[in-house]
């Protein structure tokens, strides 16, 4: 997330700056770097920090969504505008103890990546695999609120859009966990036409290569946005092949957007690495504080808020469904998200594009070795 | 008399003057229109002054409790549940503070004929069951994603809270020290001292182990679990994470670093973990130069510096700072 | 409270659960009986023991990628590297707190942990490693059962381990030295035994045995730098369930745990992996606060 930051940031200081015309002249940004080290208490301390020492006039980032929920209140209580850039929960513009009007969620949540997924299952594999019967679904989660949250939204999703998908098996995991056998075997047994694992980069690529190696478990492995970077793929290997990754951001694939490639040019230019996705939305968000600002005119918080809820734009590494990057009444915004199948092509992993059609750069493939599940 | 016997003591001994300093400049410090930040952190020396003094008694008498985070949490989660039913945080916190004396009773009954590395692993043992358990009744405690604490009292805006909460930790820290003072002088406390040192003699002079053990384990339950009220409706924020082993060890790191068993111990500990911890961050914007692998790298360098600050205090000061500076100062005499 | 049952678990995906149980134990074998030998020896607490077998693991990695060795060889040399650091620790910390409170012992191992949690973390980032064996993709069926070669490899290293470590301990004078400190170190010192010598070479053997257990640890499954915390506490949970210092406890205890783990994660769900082994103790303890079989000789 910093070094995507710190991109943005040197890109529009180079340009001049973001221009206020209350001082009639472009102001350049200071990026002010606060680490919360994953604990509530410290999240209090860094924002508090950042805001009453720093005087920072913009908040940006928040990684974990129990975090982001304790340390979103010193700005809430100052009247900071925040644009949280991680968080997956959508709870933290949606509180109903607290007033979210300055909280803006520029991020894909549990509820994008789990509708993407199901859609796809429906929309691809179903017609392949399970044309007659529901498909079979199993889902091992984190026991997190990102897991847990990854877990509620496909429920919901799979009801609401009545998608002949059953939920044949849940298991849960503890964040750091590495030994998936025993939730693994469970899995296999309840015979899942695909399993879709919510958790971060080191779990699924250690549960994908469980199953497949020690466990017999041949199936589809659906991996979540979180993953979308170049570690991922150097764990998996030759395991990766013909796998699924939902993604918002795809630096490794195809190219599909001049200006995801343009920002990868850059990036590996400025950190000699691909970038991942995690600094995405934060990159994006920072143009969008600058746009706002601009619109404000000035570096009145209460204006520059103002000016974010009315922001229209347009996408910028994270697409959006119509193409414009805006808030809703519950300032989130209303993402695209792909599925993207990995090719193992000899020595490495690569991703293409399998849905939805408007994007599609190859047709999707049942793994070679898959074996379907029951009802 | 006990007590006018005590106070003559006091203005002989050389430590409490220094503490009296400490005391006096404490209660000044708002004064000076200092940033919510720094009134933030110090309020959170002070907690820990109050938690690892808290932790410190139970040490007293001999036990190490490697988990006393579950009773901070029992206590925080108490006194959320039940001012966010019925808005009565004093009470809230009293009861936090009961239900987690409760607990340490019963935790103390399995752990009161156990040696000392049992009652650590049975310790931590029952803080890593709170973080499952907390996870598990989600439909209670909000399990991951936590839940919001409500204040302590109203406040216009947060530097207000931050300066009146400020006072009311300081005044807990003081008065925990000052508590734990008597306690460790009067025959309660002898009992526990004896007991410390050798138990089959303390046994054989007439004292019952079991129950001073189980009353330190429960004073020591209480006022953790005061403390962790106290935390959670400053952060205003707690979830599973308040049961960390982090937080169980910090006591240990402060009170050892500090002097264990000693008054001054936790307090020394505290102020020098604030002290390391601000000076890190002070210089933390030349470490950010060094490169940008340093974000991850820096906490890390963190804590490993607080490792071998331990590791280094227990081999050449194996009770700690304050006894061997006592030891130092006298012997400059 | 959602409890749910196996009852609904066909038969061989219940055996390979079971298998696995025994894989997980196999390595908890390892690293308890590491722990059992320092404590039955020197009577020394020392709660890092976890972070030495994650050191295992990650010089395993390295000396594979490096030399190319088979990963399986490469847990001999690990052993032997790890035993010398585990040297060089009782000589620097743990010789300097011995004989003072046991206190000390654990709050100096608490401190080792966040030193070499973190050390680990910062040469070798979070990031796990897994170490490939070259057995990979190979199967082998009983039966209605399938497993990957590599398991059948763990149990079988893992006995080949324990029984050279038997040999050791019961055929060879250094053993026995090992056994006449354990039982009264006065009277062996009287012996013209040189327990300081043996202090260090137990300290070595039994962080050796970690390192062991850390390398299949980062075979089959895979191992970050603070993945050694939990499973240290597990192996003392082990060893005072299994009767301090007694070998055949540190096994049977070791093997039994696994199969309790597995069977918790199947029954209650992965969310309680690790409390189950620490409910197991307290309810133990309860019942027998000086550890189920006492203390026994080594």
């Amino acid at each position: 997330m910093e070094r995507a930051a710190i991109l943005a940031v040197e890109e529009i200081n180079e340009a001049g700056g973001v221009y206020v015309r209350e001082y009639n002249t472009k102001l350049k940004i200071e990026l002010v770097v606060g680490d919360d080290k994953t604990s509530p208490t410290d999240g209090v301390t860094v924002v508090t920090k950042l805001i009453t020492e720093d005087n920072v006039d913009v908040l940006v980032g928040g990684f974990s969504s129990a975090v982001t929920l304790a340390s979103q209140v010193p700005a809430i209580d100052h009247n900071v505008p925040f644009v949280i850039t991680g968080a997956s929960s959508s709870l933290v513009t949606r509180r109903t103890d607290k007033n979210t009007s300055y909280m803006f969620h520029y991020c894909t949540i549990t509820d994008d990546y789990s509708e993407t997924i199901v859609r796809f299952l429906n929309h691809t594999v179903k017609p392949i695999v399970a044309p007659d019967r529901n498909l079979s679904l199993a889902i091992l989660y984190q026991n997190t609120a990102y897991g847990q949250g990854c877990y509620q939204s496909t429920i919901n999703f799979i009801n609401a859009l009545g998608l002949n998908i059953t939920i044949v098996d849940f298991e849960t995991f503890g964040m750091g966990d590495t030994d998936f056998h025993t939730q693994l075997l469970k899995i296999k047994d309840a015979k899942p036409d695909a399993v879709y694992h919510a958790g971060f980069t080191k779990d699924t690529a250690d549960a994908i290569k469980q199953g497949l190696a020690d466990v017999g478990l041949n199936t589809l492995y659906i991996a979540v946005e979180c993953c979308e970077e170049p570690q991922f793929y150097e764990f998996l290997g030759s395991f990766g092949d013909h796998q699924i990754i939902e993604s918002k951001f795809g630096p490794l694939a195809e190219s599909y957007s001049e200006i995801v490639d343009e920002y990868k040019t850059k990036y590996i230019e400025r950190w000699g690495v691909i970038p991942g996705m995690m600094g995405a939305d934060t990159y994006d968000a920072i143009y969008l504080i600058a746009r706002a600002i601009e619109n404000a005119g000035t570096l009145d918080k209460a204006k520059i808020r103002d000016a974010i809820e009315n922001i229209e734009m347009p996408q910028m590494l994270i697409m959006m469904k119509d193409g414009i990057i805006r808030f809703d009444e519950n300032h989130e915004i209303d993402p695209l998200c792909f599925i993207e199948q990995l090719i193992w092509n000899g020595t490495t992993l690569k991703p293409y594009i399998v849905y939805p059609d408007e994007l599609k750069q190859r047709d999707f493939e049942l793994p070679p070795g898959y074996v379907p599940g029951g009802p | 008399m006990k007590i006018i016997n005590d106070l003559c003591l006091i203005w002989r001994n050389p430590k409490f003057y220094l503490l009296f300093l400490l005391l006096v400049i404490s209660l000044l410090i708002p004064f000076f229109q200092i940033s919510i930040y720094l009134m933030h952190v110090l309020i959170l020396t002070f907690f820990f002054i109050g938690y690892s003094s808290s932790w410190n008694l139970l040490a007293y008498s001999g036990q190490v409790s490697f988990g006393h985070a579950a009773f901070l949490g029992i206590g925080a989660y108490v006194t959320t549940l039940f001012t966010i039913q019925t808005s009565l945080p004093f009470i809230g916190i009293l009861m936090g503070a009961i239900v987690s004396a409760f607990v340490g009773f019963f935790i103390g009954l399995t752990c009161v004929r156990l040696r000392e590395w049992f009652l650590a692993l049975v310790t931590f043992g029952f803080s890593i069951i709170m973080i499952a358990l907390t996870i598990e009744l989600d439909w209670l405690t909000g399990g991951t994603l936590g839940l919001t604490v409500p204040k302590l009292f109203p406040s216009i805006n947060q530097y207000q809270y931050y300066f009146y909460y400020y006072y009311v930790m300081l005044t807990l820290a003081v008065f925990l020290v000052l508590l734990f003072h008597f306690i460790t002088r009067s025959k309660v406390g002898l009992a526990f001292a004896a007991i410390r040192e050798n138990e089959s003699e303390a046994k054989a002079t007439g004292i019952d182990v079991v129950k001073y053990r189980l009353l330190a384990f429960t004073i020591s339950a209480f006022f953790t679990g005061l403390m962790g009220a106290f935390y959670a409706h400053f952060i205003g924020y707690i979830n599973h994470q308040i049961y960390s082993p982090e937080n169980s060890f910090w006591p240990i790191i402060i009170s050892v670093i500090g002097g264990l068993a000693t008054l001054e111990g936790p307090v020394i500990g505290s102020l020098l973990r604030f002290l390391i911890y601000e000076f890190l961050r002070i210089i933390e914007p030349w470490v950010r130069t060094i490169g940008p692998g340093m974000v991850t790298i820096y906490p890390k360098m963190q804590v490993l510096l607080f490792g071998a600050i331990l590791v280094v205090v227990i081999i050449l000061m194996p009770k700690g700072i304050a006894p061997w500076l006592r030891k130092f100062l006298m012997s400059g005499r | 409270m959602v409890i749910r049952l196996a009852l609904a678990i066909s038969f061989p995906i219940l055996i390979q659960i079971v298998i696995w149980g025994l894989i997980v134990g196999c390595i908890y074998v390892l690293l308890a009986s590491g722990l059992n030998l320092i404590f039955g020896v020197m009577k020394v607490v020392n709660f890092a023991h976890g972070e030495f077998m994650i050191l295992g693991g990650y010089v395993s990695y390295w000396l594979s990628i490096l030399t190319g060795l088979n990963p399986y060889f490469s847990i001999f040399l690990s052993m032997v590297v790890v035993g010398v650091i585990g040297v060089i620790t009782e000589r620097v910390c743990f010789h300097q707190v011995l004989g003072t409170s046991k206190l000390n012992e654990l709050i100096l191992s608490l401190g080792l942990i966040y030193v070499l949690q973190n050390a680990m973390s910062i040469l070798w980032t979070d990031y796990p490693v897994l170490i490939d064996s070259p057995f990979k993709n190979m199967i082998i069926s009983f039966g209605i059962v399938s497993m990957g070669l590599d398991w059948l490899i763990v149990i079988g290293i893992t006995v080949l381990i324990m029984v050279g470590f038997y040999i050791l301990i019961r055929r060879t004078k250094i053993g026995r030295a090992m056994r006449a400190a354990s039982q009264n170190r006065v009277a062996a010192m009287l012996m013209g035994i040189n327990v300081e010598h043996i202090n260090m070479l137990t300290f070595g053997l039994g962080t050796a045995l970690a390192a062991t257990a850390g390398t299949l640890l980062a075979i089959t499954t895979s191992i970050t730098p603070y993945a050694g915390e939990i499973p240290a506490l597990k192996a003392f949970t082990i060893i005072i369930l299994g009767g301090l210092g007694s070998p055949v406890g540190a096994v049977v205890g070791g093997l039994v745990y696994g199969l309790v783990e597995s069977g918790a994660v199947t029954v209650l769900g992965g969310t309680w992996r690790d409390a189950v082994g620490f409910i197991i103790l307290i309810l133990a303890l309860i019942i027998r606060p000086t550890g189920l079989f006492g203390e026994k000789e080594i």
